[in-house]
């Protein structure tokens, strides 16, 4: 039995119990007299609990991916296949194909919103930075957009939670997270813009939001679905930086 | 990259737009209502195949990005999450990899990939670097079968499909990993003991 020569690919196929039936037997028959093949097996064995264990606490740490709000894949109407059932397909088919409008480019804003969308209390709940982490996040964010962001740290009333730079269209976008007195996630995000333009209120993917620009960067402040609460903290932000 | 589309591919984005013209679910709607779930295990596999933070990060951004877009490509009914697999192994292959090599650096140590979260205790943090720092001992190839195999719970037919390799050719891969890593802890063993 023992010289039918057992592979470590088969022996690893049946620790991960991909081998077929008559194979199992044959290598359990094996395994039962052999003493190098069992050696070898120990060997192969290694437990990989660990590597799912750690792979788990990794997952955790992944950065939510930004994408483009749902807007930007437009639905049809209905109406549009009308008239016989199979020639309607057939030319809505070609005109979907030939005639589909190009969706306005999603704007930093859009990315902005639908990225904020997937916050909820929990993501920052459990979030606590040491004064020296939160010190050295601080400083990496201002020097990534460019002007000094510590201020915005300090907003009263809100649990400021982490700063981080994220990117768009290759330039650094800045993106401080916090939790109102309510727990509502709300993020402050900074990118530099050469343009200037007075506060106003938005709303983007079912958040309310405000932004405004000073001439070196545009400024967005959105999370929640209170207005006032919107309103009021892009005010001190505002005053604050 | 966008390769030409196929014929049946072509088809697939046909019934997308009658499937959206009906107004039931689309495509889109389920790859976006999935993709929550799925990046964040995206993004661990990029990271231990890419061995940098900052690849991983495109890497994973890179394949939602390119799922939504080809949405209309997704078979209703099948596996979402190897179907977004396959997409990230080609991108690795066929555009991210090339740069990464030119951009040098390579496996970087996990310290030095940022890894060290603020969010976990030192304990854990030290229990994560040690298991990526063995995983990084582990060849490219190996490091992915791996992660599909042994983390993600693929089949091997399954893992064979994402990888676009022969079944035979992950079980060869997972028996050196094995044996790379059984030697690993032996020696250690012996070192403690």
């Amino acid at each position: 039995m023992s010289e039918e020569n057992i592979s470590d690919e088969l022996l690893t196929a049946y620790l991960d119990d991909e081998v077929e039936a008559a194979d199992r037997v044959r290598i359990d028959a094996a395994l039962a007299e052999d003493e190098e093949l069992q050696g070898r097996l120990a060997l192969l064995d290694v437990p990989l609990d660990p590597i799912r264990d750690a792979m788990a606490q990794v997952a955790a740490q992944a950065p939510a991916p930004v994408l483009p709000p749902a807007s930007a894949q437009r639905r049809f109407p209905l109406a549009v296949a009308g008239g016989s059932l199979a020639a309607g397909l057939v030319l809505g088919a070609l005109l979907m194909t030939q005639l589909t409008p190009a969706p306005k480019a999603p704007g930093w804003i859009d990315y902005v919103a639908s990225y904020q969308a997937l916050y909820s209390t929990e993501t920052l709940a459990g979030v606590e930075l040491t004064p020296e982490i939160r010190a050295a996040q601080l400083a990496s964010v201002s020097t990534a957009v460019g002007r000094p962001l510590e201020a915005a740290a300090s907003v009263p009333g809100l649990d400021f939670k982490r700063a981080q730079t994220l990117g768009f269209n290759g330039k650094p976008l800045v993106q401080m997270a916090y939790l109102s007195a309510d727990g509502v996630p709300l993020a402050f995000c900074i990118i530099s813009k050469e343009q200037t333009a007075e506060l106003k209120q938005l709303q983007r993917e079912g958040l309310q939001a405000a932004s405004w620009s000073d001439g070196s960067h545009a400024y967005l402040l959105i999370g929640g679905d209170d207005p006032q609460l919107i309103e009021t903290t892009a005010r001190q932000l505002q005053s604050l930086l | 990259m966008s390769e030409p589309l196929g014929v049946s591919e072509y088809f697939n984005t046909l019934r997308g737009r009658f499937i959206r013209l009906l107004g039931k679910k689309s495509n889109a709607d389920i790859v976006r209502e999935g993709l929550p779930d799925i990046a964040p295990r995206l993004w661990r596999y990029a990271l231990v195949l890419t061995g940098r933070r900052d690849v991983a990060d495109d890497l994973a951004q890179n394949t939602c990005l390119r799922a939504l877009e080809k949405a209309d490509q997704f078979q209703p009914g099948t596996h979402l999450d190897r179907w977004m697999f396959r997409i990230a192994q080609r991108i690795w292959l066929n555009e991210l990899r090339s740069q990464t090599v030119r951009r040098g650096g390579g496996l970087v140590p996990v310290e030095d990939a940022g890894l060290v979260a603020e969010g976990m205790d030192a304990e854990t943090n030290i229990f994560v670097s040690q298991v990526l720092s063995r995983m990084n001992t582990l060849p490219e190839a190996q490091r992915s079968t791996v992660m599909l195999v042994y983390v993600e719970g693929f089949a091997y037919r399954e893992a064979a499909e994402v990888l676009d390799i022969p079944i035979g050719t992950v079980m060869s891969r997972l028996a050196a990993a094995r044996a790379t890593l059984g030697k690993e802890l032996k020696q250690d063993q012996s070192d403690s003991a």
